[in-house]
């Protein structure tokens, strides 16, 4: 019985272990092919390099200004985070404790806007940014997060408020303690591992979307990762030796974090699946 | 009690600081766009020029007699999300099965299946141009095997067939870790009775474990149901909408005729009729949902 359980195991890891091969052989040709002079990529994509042509990453690194780029959609996506966080903490905290007939019309509100898609908001969007004068701008793109991001953050949030005792509150209250101040060092330390999860989320939802900055941010200076390899594209439609390396050099900071904090976010996919 | 109730009632200020921001944020970022976007969306403007009339209810005609392009990014959009949801989660369904038999390296398997998902769609649209422009052809020469080496991003079919892949080679982890979670959460006495009752492998899978877990089931086939709905990044990048038009999405759509064919009216037309297919499904969705939230506590 025992013997044959562990047959079974074998059999079984044997067939993972031929899937993930198959299933990450793509990403390894990437890799394989990022290293080969054009004529050979292009002639033998399967086979090993000859000569591994290092330069090719630097000059994908120059053509996509990887530094630069990386840089404006890491601002955008801590601010963006950042913002989304913050709001939907103190909106969920005070709808779930003050209830007034407002804090209701705003619950119902950020529940039929998780109904809305943003290719519905995109098009007038722009013009509202034009008008505030915000539109091709950091700030503008990050309300804009801030706005389509809140419905689900506010729910993941909503669901862990419910929890709290509100015994606490309370007694601090008696001592003398703000609303304010209750809420940012009693209230906020207690959330915060579901606020983790809000925020590498979002994180990753931000750093890899495409149609929010396409559509806010038409502008050189302000260009991110996803932008920036559009535009590649568009210019060297067939220049993989350029495209390649610039394709891994902008892949590779999330798939390290991902690698980094892998049980929290597929815990953080768990509790937002569930809650949200 | 005075106390109590100066408890329960805060200061006009507080309710502002809270709520506040987010409302004035939610105003300009959704209810006054989509209030714009249903104006828009009985005139005729193209986006650029300053006259704009009002053309009543023809955009919409235009849309459902198949004047626009809609219908046919409904039909390549409704055609993927059926491929997508079926291969997703038998895909996803059954490597989760696969890794809770507690083999070695799981949580390497894992992370190697859930890693597509992180990467995002546009960047993953164009390794997988690579793929399918130099490498599927290459593999098919190697093999000697014909139908590999056509040009796959080029005919109807294998264009579908090509975007189906690469959203489900993304989408598969999801469904893995959620059913993970599910299938790890089911109680080992169950299972072990069963055992005891003489049912294999095979029955305690489909029919002990499976309809235990329907709740996730659910939720994974309609987040499987809804991206493939949403989709735009990896269709702008994987085939721009090639063939001849033939793989343009809903969103895809959308945002030509806006900013490449200069129907703006049209476009926001458009977009209410994707945020009604939209609503409904979501309704759908969120009544499954609360009724099974019990279950899934």
């Amino acid at each position: 019985m025992d013997k044959r359980a562990k047959k079974q195991k074998a059999i079984i890891f044997i067939i993972v272990l031929i899937l993930a091969l198959i299933f990450i052989y793509p990403l390894f040709l990437i890799v394989m092919n990022s290293v080969k002079p054009l004529a050979q990529i292009l002639t033998k994509p399967l086979s090993w390099p000859d000569v591994v042509q290092i330069e090719n990453y630097a000059k994908a690194f120059k053509e996509v200004n990887v530094l630069h780029v990386m840089k404006n959609t890491a601002i955008l996506t801590v601010g963006s985070v950042a913002g989304i966080t913050l709001l939907a903490t103190m909106t969920a905290y005070w709808t779930f404790r003050y209830k007034t007939k407002y804090s209701k019309v705003f619950e119902t509100f950020v529940i039929l806007s998780m109904l809305i898609p943003f290719a519905s908001l995109m098009l007038p969007l722009v013009q509202v940014m034009k008008v505030l004068g915000l539109n091709n701008s950091m700030f503008g793109t990050m309300l804009t997060y801030w706005g389509i991001g809140l419905a689900f953050a506010f729910f993941m949030m909503q669901s862990a408020v419910k929890g709290l005792p509100i015994e606490l509150e309370e007694s601090a209250r008696i001592d003398g303690c703000s609303r304010t101040r209750i809420f940012f060092s009693i209230i906020v330390p207690l959330l915060k591992p579901t606020m983790v999860s809000v925020i590498l989320m979002d994180m990753f939802w931000i750093w890899n979307d495409f149609m929010v900055p396409l559509i806010m941010m038409n502008n050189e200076r302000l260009m991110t990762i996803q932008l920036s390899i559009s535009r590649l594209f568009g210019q060297y439609s067939s220049k993989w030796d350029i495209a390649l390396p610039a394709l891994i050099m902008t892949m590779l900071p999330i798939v390290i974090v991902f690698i980094l904090l892998q049980k929290k976010i597929m815990d953080g996919v768990i509790a937002g699946a569930v809650k949200g | 009690m005075p106390k109590k109730k100066s408890f329960n009632k805060p200061a006009l200020w507080e309710h502002i600081l809270f709520l506040g921001p987010a409302s004035i944020i939610f105003l300009v970022v959704i209810i006054i766009p989509f209030m714009i976007s249903i104006g828009y969306s009985f005139t005729d403007w193209n986006g650029v020029s300053s006259d704009v009339s009002f053309i009543g209810i023809r955009n919409f005609a235009d849309i459902f007699t198949g004047k626009s392009n809609f219908l046919g990014a409904f039909k390549f959009t409704f055609i993927i999300a059926i491929c997508n949801v079926i291969c997703m989660n038998i895909a996803g369904i059954a490597m989760a099965a696969l890794l809770t038999t507690r083999i070695p390296l799981q949580s390497g398997f894992r992370v190697i299946f859930y890693l597509p998902n992180v990467i995002g769609g546009l960047i993953l649209g164009f390794v997988w141009q690579f793929i399918f422009i130099n490498g599927v052809p290459a593999i098919g020469k190697l093999l000697n095997f014909e139908p590999l080496m056509t040009p796959w991003l080029g005919t109807e079919l294998t264009a579908y067939a090509a975007i189906v892949i690469v959203s489900v080679w993304q989408g598969m982890g999801y469904v893995m870790v959620i059913m993970i979670a599910a299938l790890t959460g089911i109680s080992s006495e169950l299972v072990e009775a069963a055992k005891i009752d003489g049912a294999n492998a095979f029955q305690i899978f489909f029919k002990l474990k499976l309809p235990l877990c329907m709740p996730y089931i659910t939720l994974c086939l309609f987040w499987t149901i809804s991206q493939a709905f949403k989709m735009f990044d990896l269709n702008y990048s994987l085939t721009k909408g090639g063939p001849y038009g033939s793989t343009v999405s809903l969103a895809l759509n959308i945002y030509n005729d806006a900013f490449a064919n200069n129907k703006y009216g049209l476009a926001t037309a458009e977009s209410l009729v994707f945020f009604v297919i939209i609503l409904v499904i979501t309704s759908v969705q969120m009544y499954f949902s609360r009724k099974k939230e019990e279950e899934l506590m």
